[in-house]
């Protein structure tokens, strides 16, 4: 991999793709605010929701909804923060770029993917970085400390599910677009690709909503990370076979228009 | 000296096999016409020179090395495609910049490509803001930026105006020296302007191979729906709805409709009604 292709995307992506990082910056701190704001007015919750969230060690239960919802839905907006990635591909391939650096420089076909893929990546590890630094912030002000399980929910999910998925759904949006055959709105220009990488993360929220209301038993901790643990390690799977089929069909004819 | 060797070349795309058994030897510098109607394999002829599309069958070589899976040889090459080929979201020394990274391109080279294609004033706007000549010159810019020993041009001049034409020629035979260039078309005469070889490819075969001359050139004949123009044109013969003008070439026709626009004729439409190569190709 090239460093030149990837300065150059990055660079595209803070001029091009400023719409979407910024909304993958400040929609977690958007509901950082909204929930420290809900979670204040009423006063902690009740019931299973304040049990969870002593059980969790938080000292000012009011943070409940930070703690018990955020960590699982800040990688949504990591994912919409780098959607802008796959659109490259597109305009790229559309309008004869890759044409070109594949018939007149020693780039390859590898050499784009991993220039977009690792963009991609970039932009989602400084998103998701900024809104964990201001969630542990917040808690860490507002509660006095930070929780050990609060910090082990970010550690070991929500910052490797957050990359993972921005990997998923540009790597999809790579193999889709190299099908033979167009299907509309699977792989057109606007189609589903990416919406493969929020998938991914909405998937243990759900898990997450209903452990918390008892559907899956009393909330042990160390089971829960468990799970995660093991969600992330699948995603990270899943992740390796798109890559995988991705490579095996990135011959270069996929990279004309 | 570099040497294009194709050998019952077959490539396409997606297992479509585009062309058929290709045989030919480039072995010496110069230019070298490759025409074809549209969808005759040009473009794909060319993508399979540099390495993009893996031959079928056969072999392609560049100096003996297959440019499929040596990255490396195609550094010997440059090709211009009938698509913009850059990032059209940059301005313009944004993209000269970037092209001039990509190929190793020294300030010099910069300078003196700007020089060259006339880009100077052109440095602070977004390509797209450009003109359709202006983006040409600035996809060209990115082939000029480097010495290489073999150069492409797929239909260079196609939607440009005609002056605009002229100068992408000349910048093209300006760097034709010691050079072995391809250039794709499927206008004859534009072919006879710039070059003396000529490849014609028909249906992705080989067609032709040889001196441009040898090839027997028609009259360039036009239609013209239009009140009546015997007045100006008595030559011209009424058929159907079309009066018939045979022209030399088409560079003509621009003074074919000034001749009628000064003489107030109302035109309701011009069209090419035979094209020497599809005569030579049937």
């Amino acid at each position: 991999m090239n460093d030149l292709l990837l300065r150059l995307y990055l660079k595209r992506y803070l001029k091009e793709g400023r719409a979407y990082f910024l909304m993958g910056l400040i929609m977690p701190l958007f509901f950082l605010v909204f929930f420290t704001i809900v979670g204040e007015r009423t006063g902690g919750g009740s019931g299973v929701l304040k049990a969870f969230s002593e059980s969790l060690g938080l000292k000012d239960v009011s943070l409940y909804l930070v703690v018990l919802i955020l960590p699982y839905i800040a990688p949504v907006f990591t994912v919409v923060g780098t959607m802008a990635a796959p659109a490259f591909y597109v305009e790229d391939k559309d309008n004869g770029f890759f044409e070109f650096i594949l018939s007149s420089t020693k780039f390859s076909s590898k050499d784009i993917f991993w220039a977009i893929v690792l963009t991609a990546v970039i932009v989602a590890a400084i998103t998701i970085a900024v809104a964990a630094t201001f969630m542990l912030i917040v808690v860490f002000v507002l509660n006095g400390g930070i929780p050990i399980n609060f910090l082990k929910e970010i550690l070991v999910y929500t910052i490797p599910i957050s990359i993972i998925a921005a990997l998923i759904g540009t790597s999809v949006a790579f193999a889709s677009q190299a099908l033979t055959k167009r299907i509309s709105f699977v792989n057109s220009p606007a189609g589903l690709a990416p919406v493969f990488g929020v998938i991914v993360v909405i998937v243990p929220l759900f898990i997450s909503v209903f452990s918390a209301r008892g559907v899956l038993g009393t909330v042990n901790f160390n089971q829960l990370y468990l799970i995660l643990g093991i969600y992330v390690a699948c995603a990270l799977v899943l992740f390796l076979i798109v890559f995988l089929l991705t490579t095996m069909r990135m011959v270069r004819e996929r990279f004309l228009a | 000296m570099t040497e294009i060797e194709a050998a019952e070349l077959s490539s396409g795309y997606y297992g479509r096999e585009v062309l058929h058994g290709i045989s030919i030897s480039i072995t010496k510098p110069g230019i070298y016409i490759v025409l074809g109607k549209n969808g005759a394999g040009k473009t794909t002829f060319f993508r399979t020179i540099t390495g993009i599309l893996k031959p079928y069958t056969g072999t392609l070589t560049i100096d003996g090395i297959d440019p499929y899976y040596h990255p490396e040889i195609r550094e010997k090459c440059v090709y211009l495609s009938h698509q913009a080929g850059v990032p059209v979201t940059l301005d313009v020394s944004q993209i000269i910049e970037l092209f001039a990274k990509l190929m190793d391109a020294s300030e010099e080279d910069k300078a003196r490509t700007v020089k060259m294609l006339g880009l100077q004033d052109l440095l602070e706007r977004s390509y797209v803001s450009l003109s359709q000549g202006q983006k040409k010159r600035v996809s060209l810019a990115k082939v000029l930026l480097r010495d290489r020993s073999i150069y492409l041009f797929d239909e260079p001049t196609t939607n440009l105006d005609p002056t605009v034409a002229s100068d992408v020629r000349k910048d093209i035979l300006n760097i034709s020296k010691d050079k072995i260039v391809l250039y794709s078309s499927h206008n004859l005469y534009e072919a006879r302007e710039i070059g003396k070889q000529v490849i014609i490819i028909d249906n992705g075969k080989l067609a032709y191979n040889g001196d441009i001359d040898k090839i027997p050139m028609g009259k360039y004949v036009i239609g013209i729906r239009a009140d009546d123009i015997s007045s100006v044109f008595p030559e011209a013969k009424l058929e159907g709805r079309y009066y018939i003008l045979e022209l030399e070439s088409p560079d003509e026709v621009p003074a074919v409709i000034r001749k009628l626009a000064d003489s107030k004729i109302k035109v309701l439409e011009i069209r090419e009604m035979s094209n020497p190569l599809e005569d030579l190709l049937r």
